[in-house]
């Protein structure tokens, strides 16, 4: 009977509403970092059902599990990092001197 | 020869014995018999009772004394604490004063190594087929704050790691 009786507000209690969503009300207002995307998918999925969340928010969705896990940025960086090593090996490049180590602090 | 005229010191003369004469006790050896008696009148008195004097603070007294030290102990913590409190205030003030200025500095340098960033990848995958050169991987068009992740991964991994834990105290 939980979704049908809702204890918590009949009650006027918040025993754990307060952690259930990263864009919800924060502590010191410190925003979460993925809180861009979490509310842009809560916005386009709230009020129509799982099933058409699923199917419409598809985009707002990968965007905010990106956000989260960074998988394909990953993959990208490491493609990258791959690619340049293999070519330092062929001897076909060289970084640059601020990539390895002098410090050039610039604003 | 035994005779009767020698005094036998080890007799008991009829004469004081009690028996005959009712005498006292302390007369009982009568004859001159060494022992270890008390001095003549006896010993002096001495206290053999017990002797637990009440000293010292009371049960009470003794309590109201921890007590009071503890309440003394209590306020110069809250009012330290209050001081404290003042104190953090008046920091993050200064936080807030300065960070323009700071958020300003942070941006550039991000900026900066973004656009490095694009030039080495720009560079490296020329020859990568089918690369698109500084796609988002979002599938947004807002700004996207990049991570130290992304910034630092063409440098040398000590940069990276000052840049995550440097200011770091504890484990």
């Amino acid at each position: 009977i939980m979704p049908l009786v809702d204890i918590q507000s009949w009650l006027g209690i918040n025993i754990d509403r307060w952690m259930l969503l990263q864009s919800g009300e924060q502590p010191y207002k410190q925003a979460a970092r993925c809180h861009a995307f979490e509310k842009e998918w809560v916005e386009c999925s709230h009020g129509i059902g799982q099933i058409r969340a699923k199917k419409e928010c598809q985009l707002e969705f990968e965007d905010f599990f990106e956000c989260m896990y960074r998988k394909k940025t990953r993959q990208r960086m490491h493609a990258i990092r791959e690619q340049r090593d293999k070519l330092i090996k062929e001897g076909k490049y060289t970084p640059p001197a601020h990539h390895t180590g002098q410090p050039d602090q610039n604003p | 020869m035994w005779s009767a005229s020698t005094v036998c010191s080890l007799c008991i003369k009829e004469e004081d014995s009690p028996v005959y004469e009712g005498g006292g006790l302390g007369k009982m050896a009568g004859s001159k018999v060494k022992q270890d008696m008390p001095p003549p009148g006896g010993y002096s008195a001495f206290d053999y009772k017990r002797n637990l004097p009440k000293r010292g603070l009371s049960g009470y007294s003794m309590f109201g004394i921890g007590i009071g030290i503890m309440a003394i102990g209590y306020w110069r913590i809250f009012s330290w604490n209050r001081e404290r409190r003042r104190l953090l205030i008046e920091e993050l003030e200064a936080r807030i004063a300065l960070m323009p200025l700071i958020q300003a500095e942070h941006d550039r340098r991000t900026l900066r190594m973004l656009r490095e960033n694009l030039e080495e990848e720009s560079i490296i995958m020329k020859d990568v087929p089918g690369w698109k050169v500084g796609e988002s991987v979002f599938h947004t068009d807002r700004w996207v704050p990049p991570l130290s992740d992304e910034l630092f991964s063409l440098r040398p991994r000590e940069q990276y790691l000052h840049k995550r834990f440097g200011f770091l105290w504890y484990v």
